[in-house]
């Protein structure tokens, strides 16, 4: 069963190798039945690649142990949904999970504009089958995961425990896809840049599938956070890990993108940088998919290592040559249309927000080499952790936040002193009397009073956004249920972008929280014996251990009084697994309120019964998820497909200057 | 209404400047918050550079262990990290010490930020400078256009007044 995976991988190769050929041949010569032939290879393409990913999963399936990456991602006594998970554990199934992805979105695309943007399209497919071929020639020569072992194994070697956990179901995958999903705008932008077709033609076809990788990335990461704070057993959701820098980066990135290409459909400017952003984002998306399984950096992620760098170091320098190769040769056609009229306008605060994600994915791309930097030159390898991040990045995050609140509310081409006091008068003032509360009710850390006043004025500025573009449709004789979602509907990448902005500042006031007011504690109980820590206060039980099917666990049972009421139990617990017995994995014990988690790891235990914890009280860590949540509806609202009328309506040029903008 | 903005503006800086002067600064002096000082700039020497606060490994439960020692004998933050640093080296840190060549790694960003803003300046003002010469342009008179113009304005505001 395992060949027809391993030939399945050459055809899809095979065909993809054509499918380049066809597409370029034929828009060189106009042959149009060539085109049309190499169209038709790409979905040859996917059709192999979803035939060797089901051949994987098939053998997880039935257990074919015969088969090596089988054999040592999973075991008999996994769970089905973890078993089929385990196809991405290790790398040549995450290689094959990204192509698998990249081949079924290939196939959207190309139907999708089956007639539309036909001259970009042939090459939209070929650089799409390029980057395709990539992967398919490591998984066919360097890292295949059909490689059958001289025997069939009785067993297998199970999942390292740390991601036998539902976000192992999800994070993964969701996080590939987000880097997997930038080929798509990429493509677009390098086509235009191949055929010169240069307006906003490939911006306005890639609007859609921008936002959607950059929603998509999003929530990998915080699904990588969720997982983070429940399972490692730190008390935090991120580490400033090499891994999780990678993933950062090309969102950062994307983010700027999303933000700067606005003021090209509007205005015509800046099109080389926008072009450039893409690039960027793209190279940053293989990057981190390199990062994730190589090795290089030191981190938590590092289940496999692998032989691959010399293939991603290669297609790095590939991409990036040809990518900057083309935008160099088109330069000369890439001149703005229009001029800057004001230093305070929309599209300059748009400017400003793209240097500070540029800074902050600089620091943090610098932070992350930096051990490489110093062991080469020094031979000394340092740590760039997480106290070099909190204060390179974090005052480039304040900036940020700033940033959001100013920026929307400047119109575009010039803003004049009356605009300004009209739109930023209550949202000062209300931030001011926050602040003044918040340090009435002991808020006294500098840095979090500075971040949760920005925080006021960005949520009072976003919010007096909605009210007005409301009470606009009110005058209209529309009633408020009927006028606020009209709002929402009439401009979904606008209004989407600000409850993304609302779900970025609960974000930040939970990382606020959790970063300045923080409370911890290493204690040692012995049976009876409380600890008090914060509201809290904990009453240790006993010590107790039984064997389960495929691990032991020893954990302790922790009665909780909150304000002074009981408040349950929690039992956290270290597990011994089987094939794992010298990496006992940590079950947290946590309790959650809208105020403050309680977090508890079970440490160590000595033979006296007596249990020794890591504490945590990490205020406000609901709200990261909440926020979570709030990003992925502004997303969804901004990706919801528009009717084509209201979006007439809305670009009518007769509102150009008007407050009913497009942001 | 604007006036209602200035004074409830004036109202809330003055609030807000006395209790920034009335605040005390925040500073835990307890034992336990400079052992948390010395252990979060600390990494563990064999995990994943995880904090020392967090790692429950044998050889952090013993670091701590001698954290908690000097620090009940006196020692401040700052020399507890320092033992450490001459033990086991800058590697030990979790964060590149602030002298010699790791500067770079702090300041290089900051310096890639300034000079970002610089090059954005400069654009900036060229494309501002730009805008301008094309404003002159459009502002020199000509007869003919002007009597265009005038027929322009005068068309558009016809259906309006009409009505």
């Amino acid at each position: 069963m395992a060949d027809l995976g391993t030939i399945a991988l050459l055809i899809a190769l095979a065909a993809a190798l054509y499918g380049i050929l066809a597409n370029v041949l034929g828009v060189v010569r106009n042959n149009v039945p060539l085109v049309r032939s190499g169209r038709n290879a790409s979905l040859a393409v996917t059709l192999s690649v979803v035939v060797a990913a089901a051949v994987l999963i098939y053998s997880f399936i039935i257990h074919d142990y015969s088969v090596r990456y089988v054999a040592e991602h999973s075991s008999r006594e996994m769970s089905l949904p973890l078993t089929i998970a385990s196809f991405y554990s290790g790398q040549e199934g995450s290689l094959l999970y990204w192509a698998t992805t990249l081949s079924i979105y290939t196939a959207v695309v190309v139907v999708q504009n089956r007639r539309k943007n036909l001259a970009l399209m042939p090459y939209v497919t070929a650089i799409l089958l390029s980057i395709q071929s990539f992967f398919l020639l490591m998984l066919n020569f360097e890292s295949n995961p059909f490689v059958r072992l001289p025997f069939t194994a009785p067993d297998g070697l199970g999942l390292n425990p740390l991601l036998e956990d539902p976000g192992m179901l999800i994070h993964p995958p969701v996080l590939l896809a987000g880097y997997m999903s930038w080929s798509v705008p990429f493509a677009f932008a390098i086509s235009a840049l191949i055929t010169g077709r240069l307006n906003t033609e490939w911006i306005r076809s890639t609007r859609k599938y921008a936002l959607f990788s950059w929603t998509i990335l999003g929530c990998g990461n915080l699904l990588g956070m969720w997982w983070a704070y429940h399972v490692l057993g730190w008390g935090g959701y991120w580490g400033w890990d090499p891994v999780e820098n990678a993933a950062l980066m090309p969102w950062l990135t994307g983010t700027a993108y999303l933000h700067s290409v606005m003021v090209q459909e509007r205005r015509g400017m800046l099109k080389v940088w926008n072009l450039a952003l893409l690039i960027i984002t793209f190279n940053l998306s293989i990057f981190g998919t390199f990062i994730v399984r190589s090795g290089v950096l030191s981190s938590v992620h590092s289940f496999a290592e692998s032989s691959l760098g010399p293939y991603f170091f290669s297609f790095l320098a590939l991409s990036i040559v040809f990518s900057l190769g083309w935008l160099f040769y088109r330069m000369p056609d890439l001149r703005g249309e229009h001029e800057f009229e004001s230093a305070f306008s929309r599209e300059s605060s748009f400017l400003l927000n793209n240097l500070v994600f540029l800074g902050l994915v600089f620091a943090t791309f610098w932070g992350s080499i930096f051990p490489l930097v110093t062991e080469a030159l020094q031979g000394v390898k340092l740590t760039v952790g997480p106290p070099f991040f909190q204060r390179v990045d974090g005052p480039l995050f304040l900036v940020l936040i700033a940033l959001m609140g100013v920026g929307p509310l400047l119109p575009w081409r010039k803003a004049s002193t009356a605009t300004l006091k009209r739109n930023f008068g209550v949202p000062f003032a209300i931030a001011l009397v926050a602040t003044a509360a918040l340090l009435l009710a002991g808020i006294r850390q500098a840095p979090a009073d500075v971040a949760l006043f920005l925080c006021a004025f960005v949520t009072a500025t976003t919010i007096q956004e909605f009210v007005w573009g409301t009470k606009v449709r009110m005058r209209h004789g529309q009633n408020l249920f009927v006028a606020s979602v009209n709002l929402l509907a009439s401009n979904r990448r606008r209004y989407g972008g600000y409850i993304v902005h609302l779900g970025m500042i609960l974000i930040a006031v939970a990382v606020v929280g959790s970063q300045f007011y923080q409370l911890e504690a290493n204690t040692s109980l012995k049976p009876g014996q409380s600890m008090e820590i914060g509201r809290y206060k904990l009453t240790m039980g006993h010590l107790q251990e039984a064997a389960f099917p495929g691990y032991r666990r020893v954990w302790v049972d922790l009665a909780v009084q909150r304000n002074g009421q009981p408040a349950g139990t929690i039992y956290p617990a270290k597990q011994f697994h089987i094939h794992f017995e010298t990496e006992p994995n940590t079950k947290v014990a946590l309790q959650s309120t809208p105020l403050d988690d309680l977090y508890v790891v079970l440490a160590g235990w000595q033979t006296d019964g007596s249990a020794s914890l890591f504490v945590f009280i990490n205020p406000m860590m609901m709200w990261l998820w909440v926020g979570g949540l709030v990003f992925l509806f502004g997303g969804l609202i901004t990706l919801w497909p528009d009717h084509e009328p209201a979006r007439a309506l809305a670009l009518r040029p007769g509102l150009e200057g008007a407050r009913v903008e497009i942001a | 209404m604007k006036s209602r903005n200035t004074l409830l503006l004036s109202v809330a800086v003055g609030l807000l400047t006395f209790l920034a002067l009335v605040s005390p600064v925040f500073a835990d002096n307890s034992l336990a918050a400079k052992e948390l000082e010395v252990e979060k700039q600390l990494g563990c020497p064999i995990c994943t550079d995880l904090p020392l606060n967090v790692c429950d490994n044998e050889i952090c439960q013993q670091m701590r262990g001698v954290i908690h020692q000097k620090i009940s004998d006196g020692e401040t933050p700052d020399q507890v990290v320092q033992y450490f640093v001459q033990r086991y080296g800058n590697g030990v840190l979790l964060a590149p010490p602030q002298h010699g060549f790791s500067l770079a790694a702090w300041y290089l960003p900051f310096l890639a930020v300034a000079l970002g803003a610089l090059a954005l300046t400069t654009f900036l003002r060229h494309s501002l400078g730009r805008q301008r010469v094309i404003q002159r342009r459009l502002a020199i008179e000509d007869p003919a256009l002007e009597r265009y113009r005038d027929r322009v304005r005068r068309d558009l505001s016809t259906p309006e007044e009409s009505e």
